[in-house]
């Protein structure tokens, strides 16, 4: 079993309400029934395709948007019923990386000021102890003080996103949202910023939640993982429950799309799904995978589905995995789609 | 599969210099790519952003604009230079002989008009045929690229389709006139890993299947396994090494290729996380003899002062590296990229 959760999430709920006409509107439901529980000290990664809604259920968590219905805790604290003046104060201890450096930095404000604006908004240092904290701030993500003076377009895509990372732990925070914080960023670069960040949770004892599209990342930097598909969690568990023993056919098919740096395992058997991820409005009830699964059956239809245990800490939102079917038929079935890659 | 067989050569780069004159001065983008590229093949050209693989495929088909200039080489394709043709001449060529697309494809196709209309407008323009042939065989091209209900998607415009289908217009375009050769640059960045394993499914067929030859422009090192027949690793504006997808994975020669295929991280194995350390080079101020050698854990002093030169490493394999040479004699670890001094030296 999993510690006590540190950051709990109930039922999360996002509607957004879009323009279809001059006077029509509809409601798209980015986020639909998420829960997820994360231990202090741990990370949860969140993947899916673009669309999904994992970037939303983040920037929910954080309060920066407003969730619609859901409970939201961080430690004791319940986030979602915070009046302003006290998410304000809370938001010291909670805090967002983001996935473009260059975009989310303020291109007038040296690296200096954009790491003391934090310390500023939230904290009652006095000039000299923030000047400290942020030559601290500085050296704890591997930047130089002669950095202090410069704009962030004079310093290279992998520093710019240690600036962001830096100023996301300068109010020593408990939980740190990660968007996307390596996709921007070369593959000999990407390793520098996870290896930071993961030397960073064990010093500072960081809480995580890991967005990201890339499972390769995903599978190298998280305790647990979350797989979304059209708002919903598909399947939820430990990383080796999920990498090793991928139950839903969405899991299955995400897995094996992943293309694997070696010639040798040309061939492999892939799992397709015919289409793409439909459009996030008017979702029938069901299982939103329904029109794209190889393995759908009428009771798909039905509202739901929950998500079914395959493990304490294993969770899987397909009817396949109802107690009533066997195993060995699911598995079956899994294993005689799949198709062989062509070559 | 043969290999260096010179009868299948369909394009040869030699010596491609292209310079962009800036205010900041002078940017080697390419500074003397050399490689070869097959009938029926597909070379993927590898490189982190930066190391000139997109300015490279873009000089091919003479697309450098102001202030860049292709300054010397030669593309061959049989005895003919593309690079010493004229504008009018190379506008027989591109669409025709070469086709290119691109990573965006929503903006590589016009907002303002059906996709269907503007297959048809290629087609008509190449061919001559009539409006309606035209559009007939749009919808066959939609069709054989598998896109759903071809019929009515030909008066679809590109934003009410997605990216995954707006590049299987692109393919449907670029693929319409059975090109010799088709460049890709990055055509499924940005896609989901679902559909881009789609979208490489339809280019590994229609090259296969036509005989194309194609050069696959991409950073990730997992498409280039799944894809390619044959590798060109690019840094810095050099082709630093060069061979078929067996030599380069199994018996990475240079450096940086060796760190570029450590720093991977991959969903079927575990391994510790990788890094080269350092960044890019400025490509204004380029390091002096290897570029690679500030970043190189290998480096000694003769990497500083001299060039290496493209040395054979194998059958068809090449590589720019001293040590492989046999100028330094070193041995080349795997490890190191994991060594927490290699990580700790930074930026």
């Amino acid at each position: 079993m999993l510690a006590e959760a540190f950051v709990r999430v109930q039922h999360l709920r996002k509607d957004f309400q879009i323009r279809t006409g001059l006077f029509s509107r509809a409601i798209l439901r980015a986020v639909d029934d998420v829960s997820l529980d994360i231990p202090k000290g741990t990370t949860l990664g969140l993947v899916g395709e673009s669309g999904c809604g994992k970037t939303t259920v983040g920037r929910c968590i954080l309060r920066l948007i407003e969730p619609t219905s859901g409970q939201i805790w961080l430690d004791d604290k319940e986030v979602s019923q915070l009046q302003s003046d006290e998410l304000q104060r809370i938001r010291a201890r909670m805090q967002m990386v983001f996935q473009d450096p260059g975009a989310s930095l303020t291109p007038r404000m040296t690296i200096g000021a954009l790491l003391r604006e934090p310390l500023d908004l939230h904290t009652d240092l006095t000039a000299h102890q923030k000047e400290t904290r942020v030559r601290e701030l500085l050296q704890l993500v591997g930047l130089q003080p002669d950095h202090l003076k410069r704009y962030p377009h004079q310093v290279s895509g992998g520093q710019q996103q240690r600036i962001g990372i830096a100023r996301a732990i300068a109010t020593y925070p408990d939980l740190v949202v990660l968007d996307e914080p390596t996709s921007a960023l070369d593959v000999s670069i990407r390793g520098q910023i996870l290896k930071l960040l993961m030397r960073l949770q064990e010093e500072m004892g960081l809480t995580y939640l890991f967005i990201s599209h890339d499972l390769s990342v995903i599978k190298h930097t998280c305790e647990q993982i979350a797989v979304m598909y059209l708002g919903r969690i598909a399947e939820i568990g430990r990383t080796d429950e999920i990498f090793n023993d991928p139950r839903h056919p969405y899991t299955r098919a995400l897995l094996s799309a992943v293309p694997i740096p070696d010639p040798q395992q040309r061939g492999k058997m892939r799992l397709k799904l015919p289409g793409e991820v439909p459009s996030a409005v008017n979702v029938p009830p069901g299982c939103p995978l329904y029109p794209r699964c190889p393995f759908h059956c009428d009771e798909c239809l039905e509202p739901g589905p929950p998500l079914f245990p395959v493990s304490p800490t294993h969770k899987v939102a397909c009817i396949l995995l109802r107690s009533d079917h066997f195993p060995q038929e699911e598995a079956e079935i899994l294993d005689s789609s799949l198709v062989a890659n062509q070559h | 599969m043969d290999h260096g067989n010179s009868a299948d050569v369909l394009l040869r780069v030699q010596d491609l210099r292209t310079y962009f004159y800036t205010y900041q001065g002078i940017v080697q983008a390419v500074n003397g790519a050399a490689f070869s590229i097959y009938r029926g093949e597909i070379t993927g050209l590898v490189g982190e952003s930066g190391s000139g693989k997109s300015v490279t495929a873009l000089s091919i088909l003479q697309l450098v604009g102001p202030p860049g200039k292709i300054i010397g080489g030669e593309v061959l394709v049989g005895e003919r230079n593309l690079l010493a043709l004229g504008q009018a001449e190379m506008q027989n060529i591109r669409g025709r002989e070469i086709s290119m697309i691109f990573q965006e494809p929503r903006l590589a196709l016009n907002p303002v008009f059906p996709v269907g209309d503007q297959i048809a407008r290629v087609l008509r323009l190449r061919e001559g045929i009539s409006k309606r042939e035209a559009r007939q065989r749009a919808i066959d091209m939609l069709r054989s690229v598998e896109i759903p209900d071809p019929e009515r998607r030909v008066r679809a415009y590109p934003h009410e389709l997605s990216g995954g289908m707006c590049q299987r217009v692109m393919i449907a375009m670029a693929m319409g006139a059975n090109p010799k050769m088709l460049i890709a640059d990055e055509p499924t960045t940005g896609l989901d890993v679902t559909v881009q394993a789609l979208v490489l499914d339809l280019i590994r067929e229609r090259v296969r299947s036509a005989r194309t030859a194609c050069l696959f422009i991409t950073h990730d090192l997992g498409i280039v396994a799944e894809l390619c027949d044959r590798i060109v690793i690019m840094y810095a504006g050099r082709v630093v090494e060069h061979g078929t997808v067996e030599d380069i994975f199994c018996s990475p020669c240079h450096p940086y290729t060796q760190g570029l295929i450590e720093s991977t991280l991959r969903v079927d194995i575990e391994k510790p996380i990788a890094t080269i350390p350092g960044v890019v080079p400025d490509a204004i101020r380029l390091p002096s003899g290897c570029a690679f050698h500030p970043r190189c854990p290998f480096a000694e002093a003769l990497c500083r002062e001299e060039e290496p030169a493209m040395v054979s490493a194998g059958d068809n394999h090449f590589a720019r590296c001293h040590i492989v040479s046999n100028r330094i004699s070193k041995k080349m670890r795997k490890e190191v990229w994991t060594s927490p001094v290699t990580l700790e030296a930074g930026e």
